[in-house]
């Protein structure tokens, strides 16, 4: 089946969180007859448990619907982005992959921080946008005003908007009959050399790595012979096709369609997001504008609970990893924590995923160490060495200077949180940059912040003291020298290793008040005192002390009770085997996940 | 003393049941005294020929409340054992009492019967606390008993003490240690109160109608009653066992010695040959299966070595005496020392454990947690 390319949409939807978007996409392929209705589940986009749950969208899913209007049949192929700053790159791979984009806008709410940084992605990928006003139905509703506040915040004109209730089914026609009215048709030469976007990929036991792509010029099909111009690896293609949803094979596809290519490929690290396939017999000369590769920020240690669960941990994370090539994992040891791995993240929203995800679908048990970013750290030998684990930081006196990850951070929030969170990002060792008034209720607070601080409860804190009002973007700028040092923390004398952080100076010593007040809460009394102390190189700068247990028996056993006794015995016994032993301190996994977030206060 | 043996006998009735116990025992069940004892007696002549030849060298008479049964009965039964067992001519002849269910003349029956020990469940010298724990009697019937029982020659007295009891203070722990003193009693069984699910204490404590002292407290009444119980002459024997010297119950003792005991009655527990069984629980079933075969054993399990070495260790780090490496190794022909090296090291180090060449036994002042010394020795 060959279409021209005039009758071909490629489009995406952007929204905040809430306000709309997989629901939409429900509604358009309900309406286009794409899903049979008794196939319909809420949200077929979103096709993670975690994703339905969280209402994100962590993978990406095109679908391809058929459209029909004043006599033409339309193809349009919406493609999915996920919504959250973590993965901002694999957003603007996606929208690369597109021509228009819908924005939705909530009828109440208005424009939020991540929608607007999402339309500037957009705009600067040179997509037609498209603004839909979503939830009229609510009493809240205000359309109008919504309507000024795009022209006015975005500069779009917003008079013919839709007016739709996704929830609702109202006026779902309109949006598609916008979209092929003002989205522009793909351009590009089916003769000329193979030129596809890789903006997904997923990992299938049977087909291999499936790759999600925008073609631009040139064709593929089976047999094709491909190449990545960021691997050195060739590649026979099996299967191409396109998404209806779920894979329906095609003969082929052409210049301007989207859809997915099958090679056999074992690993997803030979399809980077971003990067451009051709036909490795009949090369194009350039890849398609704007590869990066991307870089974790942000790293934590994950441990089996159960140290014999090392190797299914490891199983775990490397199918985990053919689906998501932006997650890193190498071999780790802990004193404490027995065999695991240390493993990097795009954002905390990534490492929670990715946690969760172990823990779900490999139904494995977890511990994991509190999240840190990569320092440079110069050593007195006048070598740079990247850190990202607090217990690889060399001896202080090797030291000569440690520079730290630099966000700029924009906070949108109604003007009256503007203090609060000022006071937040003073905390946090932010530097004040700029405030603008968007309009009258929202604000842009700009600040250049460690990245450190943020990966510590910010988010957390932000949206409690802005009652879930503010949101919060950023981006990484670079890296600047801070007094940084190592707290480690001590038990009964020793230090225990996966309990180390590397934190600002000024804050070491609430951290580890902190820290050392959870640990009292969490490890349950011992067979003798065990001291918990907080250190700083050699100076201890926080006690406290868990009292030894004083009694655990005190019962009778006579005759009849031996059974039940031993019995006892041995849950007792199997209680410590769960415990890791830390030195001579028995300390439950829990104790490490209760350091992860600590009142300052 | 790998040959010492016991007997226990379980007399499963009370006049109440007490807030805290979960052992197999019914009220108002008086019209079963006699079937029972009859099943009881059939059981002990059906049980008798496999242990002809093994000298008992004590007998214990358990419940619920021994005594709530017409001496007379007590008395058959106590004939029953002597004319089916071996019951050595020095054996200590033990029965659990609750104060109110004893009087002269039947104090006067267990002694002809030949018992010679008598444990007094008190619990509290305190009649509100008594009321608190629905024990069928007040502390001015405990005192009488115990006159009552000394006057009719009982001189080996125990009575039962809890301790870590609602608005219990340690000077009260105290004083009622010299009290027990006082009037004659020569062994102590202190313990803490051990709330057991299903009873209607643990109900009350987890719905929070009841508070009971935190275990730091419970430990301060206990250091209080120990220093009490050595100052008047009690000295420990076993984790909450206290007795003057030469009154240490004998009977227990062999349990704790990993001795051989043949329980008789229902839900009595057994342990010889390196095996335990034990029978039916309910009153109903014992008395109709014991009645008609003379067995109503309803379940059986051969203990394998590796079990039965940790239930040896269980047992003897219970007593002051600890664990005898030579009796160890003659029951198992195993090296103590050899098998359990590096933890016996680490709980020394610990100051948990005192070591010599012949065996270990636990500090006196690590005798609060020895469960999770004890649970060390499982590997």
């Amino acid at each position: 089946m060959e279409h021209k390319l005039e009758n071909i949409r490629n489009f995406c939807i952007i929204a905040h969180i809430d306000h709309g978007k997989s629901t939409l996409a429900d509604r358009l392929i309900e309406t286009t007859g794409s899903v049979a209705k008794r196939d319909m589940e809420a949200q077929i986009l979103d096709s993670m448990d975690l994703e339905r749950e969280r209402g994100i969208t962590i993978k990406l899913t095109p679908v391809r619907m058929n459209f029909s209007h004043n006599g033409r049949d339309y193809i349009l192929n919406l493609i999915d982005t996920p919504g959250h700053v973590d993965f901002t790159y694999e957003v603007s791979r996606s929208l690369a992959a597109c021509e228009g984009a819908v924005l939705v806008v909530d009828a109440s709410q208005g424009i939020e921080a991540q929608t607007l940084a999402n339309v500037y992605l957009a705009l600067e990928n040179n997509l037609e946008i498209l603004p839909v006003i979503n939830k009229i139905d609510l009493p809240s509703a205000r359309p109008d005003e919504i309507k000024k506040e795009i022209e006015e915040v975005i500069g779009l004109d917003a008079e013919k908007a839709p007016l739709i209730s996704a929830k609702e089914g109202r006026n779902i026609n309109d949006v598609l009959v916008d979209i092929v009215e003002n989205v522009p048709p793909p351009v590009g030469d089916a003769s000329a050399p193979l030129k596809a976007l890789i903006f997904d990929c997923s990992y299938d036991n049977y087909k291999g790595v499936i790759i999600l792509a925008r073609i631009f010029d040139g064709e593929v099909k089976v047999g094709t012979k491909i190449k990545m111009f960021q691997s050195p690896n060739t590649f026979d293609v099996t299967e191409v096709g396109i998404f209806a949803p779920g894979l329906r094979p095609t003969l082929k596809l052409s210049a301007g369609a989207v859809g997915y290519i099958c090679a056999s490929i074992k690993t997803v690290r030979d399809t980077r997001v971003g990067d451009t396939i051709t036909d490795a017999e009949n090369p194009a000369s350039e890849p398609l504008p704007g590869y990066k590769k991307i870089l974790p920020m942000v790293y934590c240690g994950i441990f089996p609970a159960d140290g014999a669960k090392y190797n299914d941990l490891k199983d775990a994370l490397e199918k985990l990893q053919l689906n998501d090539a932006s997650l890193t994992y190498e071999p780790d040891t802990s004193v404490a924590l027995g065999f695991g791995f240390r493993c990097g993240f795009l954002g905390l929203l990534h490492m929670e995923i990715i946690q969760e995800r172990l823990e779900r679908e490999f139904d494995l048990d977890l511990v994991t160490t509190a999240p840190t970013v990569s320092y440079h750290v110069y050593t007195t030998n006048g070598e740079m060495k990247e850190i990202d684990n607090p217990t690889k930081l060399p001896p202080a006196t090797n030291i000569q200077r440690i520079e730290e990850p630099i966000v700029d951070a924009s906070i949108y929030t109604p003007p009256e949180y503007v203090g609060a969170i000022m006071d937040l990002c003073r905390d946090k060792r932010g530097v004040f940059v700029d405030m603008t008034y968007l309009d009258p209720k929202r604000v842009r607070l700009s600040y250049e912040m460690p990245l450190n601080e943020i990966i510590y409860d910010f988010f957390d804190t932000l949206k409690s003291r802005t009652r879930g009002y503010a949101s919060f973007d950023y981006e990484i700028k670079g890296y600047r020298q801070s007094r940084l040092v190592k707290l480690d923390i001590l038990l009964n004398g020793e230090v225990c290793d996966a309990l180390s952080i590397i934190v600002h100076e000024d804050k070491a010593y609430a951290r580890g008040r902190g820290i050392a007040e959870k640990l009292k809460e969490a490890i349950p009394r011992q067979m003798f005192e065990v001291p918990i102390q907080a250190a700083v190189g050699n100076k201890i700068i926080a006690r406290e002390t868990v009292k030894a247990m004083r009694k655990d028996v005190l019962a009778k056993c006579y005759g009849g009770d031996i059974t039940r006794k031993k019995k006892l015995l041995e849950k007792q016994k199997e209680g410590k085997k769960r415990m890791r032993q830390v030195g001579s301190v028995q300390v439950p996994s829990e104790a490490f996940m209760s350091i992860l977030k600590i009142d300052d206060k | 003393m790998i040959n010492n043996c016991g007997l226990y006998v379980h007399i499963p009735f009370c006049l109440s049941k007490c807030v805290y116990c979960d052992f197999v025992s019914y009220t108002g069940r008086e019209n079963l005294f006699e079937p029972y004892v009859r099943a009881l007696i059939k059981e002990i002549k059906h049980r008798a020929p496999r242990f002809s030849g093994r000298v008992f060298d004590t007998v214990y008479f358990g419940g619920g409340t021994p005594t709530l049964l017409p001496s007379a009965l007590t008395a058959d039964i106590m004939s029953a054992l002597k004319d089916n067992f071996a019951v050595a001519a020095d054996a200590e002849i033990t029965t659990e009492a609750n104060p109110a269910t004893i009087d002269g003349k039947k104090a006067e029956v267990y002694l002809n019967a030949g018992f010679n020990r008598v444990s007094v469940g008190m619990q509290s010298a305190d009649d509100k606390t008594l009321a608190f724990l629905g024990r069928a009697h007040n502390a001015r019937q405990f005192e009488e008993t115990v006159k009552t029982l000394k006057t009719a020659g009982f001189d080996n007295i125990n009575t039962d003490f809890m301790l870590g009891l609602p608005g219990q203070t340690q000077a009260a722990v105290g004083e009622t240690v010299d009290y027990l003193d006082r009037l004659g009693v020569r062994h102590i069984s202190a313990y803490s109160l051990i709330l057991e699910k299903g009873t209607p204490l643990y109900s009350d404590v987890k719905k929070g109608k009841t508070v009971l002292p935190d275990d730091d407290f419970t430990v301060d009444l206990y250091d209080a009653f120990f220093s009490a119980a050595l100052r008047a002459g009690f000295g420990r024997y076993e984790v909450s066992n206290f007795a003057k010297k030469g009154y240490e119950c004998r009977h227990n003792l062999n349990c704790w010695k990993y001795s051989d005991y043949l329980g008789l009655g229902a839900s009595a527990h057994s342990f010889f040959g390196g095996r335990r069984c034990f029978n039916v629980k309910s009153l109903e079933k014992y008395i109709q299966k014991a009645s008609s075969t003379g067995s109503a054993m309803s379940g059986s399990r051969k203990i394998p070595k590796r079990e039965r070495m940790f239930e040896y260790i269980m047992l003897s780090l219970r007593t002051a005496d600890g664990l005898d490496a030579a009796d160890f190794a003659d029951r198992f022909g195993e090296d103590f020392f050899e098998l359990y090296g590096n933890i016996i090291k680490r709980l020394v180090s610990g100051g948990c454990v005192a070591a010599d060449g012949g065996g270990i036994r636990i500090r006196e002042d690590k005798f609060y947690i020895l469960n999770s010394i004890i649970t060390e020795f499982i590997i």
